[in-house]
């Protein structure tokens, strides 16, 4: 009796703590996205752009450590280098690479979060 | 990590069902799902363990994973006669009065080599000893010789036979076994007679074994043992 409590334990670990995983992951990348989106605006508006792009390279900085605790993956370092790529461009006044930069980095976070969260295909 | 859990149980299954359609020869002493486990356990061990990259959660989590399907598997096999035929299959007799039964080799697999091979394992140098050859599920071969080839027993040569108690170890590597002290009904004071009249004490004892509740075995550190019986020993 021990032994299936014990299991039972065991894997209400597992399914617990790969639902949190899944959850978390997701619910941070898509505020990426919008982050990365209101950065946008704030270039194509000219509206404190390089102070967005700041804020946006200390969140994603902080983050990426939990991420990387959870689900530990070489595409964390590709979105970094984006990050700084926008940054560096930004400081530069190179808006139409930043803008460029910024979908690039939208489209990594899309496949990061695709990659990361559970579908049949990765399975399989 | 869910990804990495569904991936360990398929794989898990279809391991299972690659080892049953291989037959009994390939297991040796564990049914087929036990060494699917035994295989497959290690291999996930050392993944992460060889590979820093991986994290360990990608170690831990199939093992675990391994672990809850097992305790599952023996459960639901304890439970089902049905089920265990299906994950274990059963024995097969493949000697039997009338000889070895071919039919049940070429289904099995198995060839006379093969037999001969398991039946000399067992001491029996011709299929003429044996009465019946069991194979079993584990892959191992039991056998009953024929009447003419069993060896003797005290069954065979006295009307009367008296039944053996099991030894109880009473003192194991310098350590007092309280419970089985309690089991075999000997006084404490009786071993410290015991080891006092032959200048020992417990902790300088290596073994002492009792049965019948009156042989002793003891066997001290560095000295040689010491065969006694309790009354007159003590």
């Amino acid at each position: 009796m021990k032994k299936v409590i014990t299991a039972l334990a065991i894997l209400a670990v597992i399914i617990g703590a790969g639902t949190f995983e899944q959850i978390y992951v997701s619910k941070t990348l898509d505020n990426f996205i919008e982050r990365t989106e209101s950065l946008k605006i704030a270039l194509t508006t000219s509206n404190n752009a390089l102070e967005e792009a700041e804020k946006l390279e200390d969140w994603w900085i902080e983050k990426k450590q939990s991420l990387e605790a959870l689900s530990p993956h070489n595409f964390f370092m590709d979105i970094t280098y984006s990050v700084y790529e926008v940054l560096g461009n930004i400081e530069n006044d190179e808006i139409p690479q930043a803008l460029t930069r910024i979908e690039i980095l939208k489209g990594q976070i899309s496949n990061l979060n695709h990659i990361l969260c559970i579908h049949w295909e990765h399975v399989i | 990590m869910l990804t990495v859990f569904i991936r360990s149980i398929i794989i898990y299954v279809l391991l299972i069902i690659v080892i049953r359609l291989m037959g009994k020869r390939q297991i040796g002493e564990l049914q087929p799902f036990e060494f699917v486990i035994t295989l497959v356990i290690a291999e996930v061990a050392c993944i992460p363990m060889s590979d820093t990259s991986i994290p360990l959660s990608h170690g831990i989590i199939p093992i675990f994973t391994l672990f809850i399907l097992h305790l599952f598997i023996t459960k639901i096999a304890k439970a089902s006669v049905k089920f265990r035929r299906v994950l274990n299959g059963k024995p097969v007799i493949v000697i039997n009065p009338q000889g070895i039964d071919n039919k049940v080799l070429d289904k099995l697999d198995f060839d006379i080599n093969d037999l001969l091979a398991s039946i000399r394992s067992q001491g029996y140098f011709s299929p003429a000893e044996i009465q019946y050859a069991i194979l079993e599920t584990n892959g191992k071969i039991s056998i009953m010789p024929k009447a003419a080839n069993k060896a003797a027993t005290v069954g065979d040569i006295k009307d009367f036979v008296t039944e053996s108690e099991i030894p109880y170890t009473l003192i194991c590597e310098g350590k007092l076994m309280q419970e089985n002290l309690e089991l075999s009904g000997i006084a404490q004071v009786q071993i410290d007679e015991l080891l006092n009249k032959h200048s020992l004490t417990v902790k300088n004892t290596l073994l002492l074994t009792v049965n019948e509740k009156t042989i002793i075995y003891l066997q001290p550190y560095n000295a040689p043992a010491i065969y006694d019986k309790f009354s007159e020993a003590c």
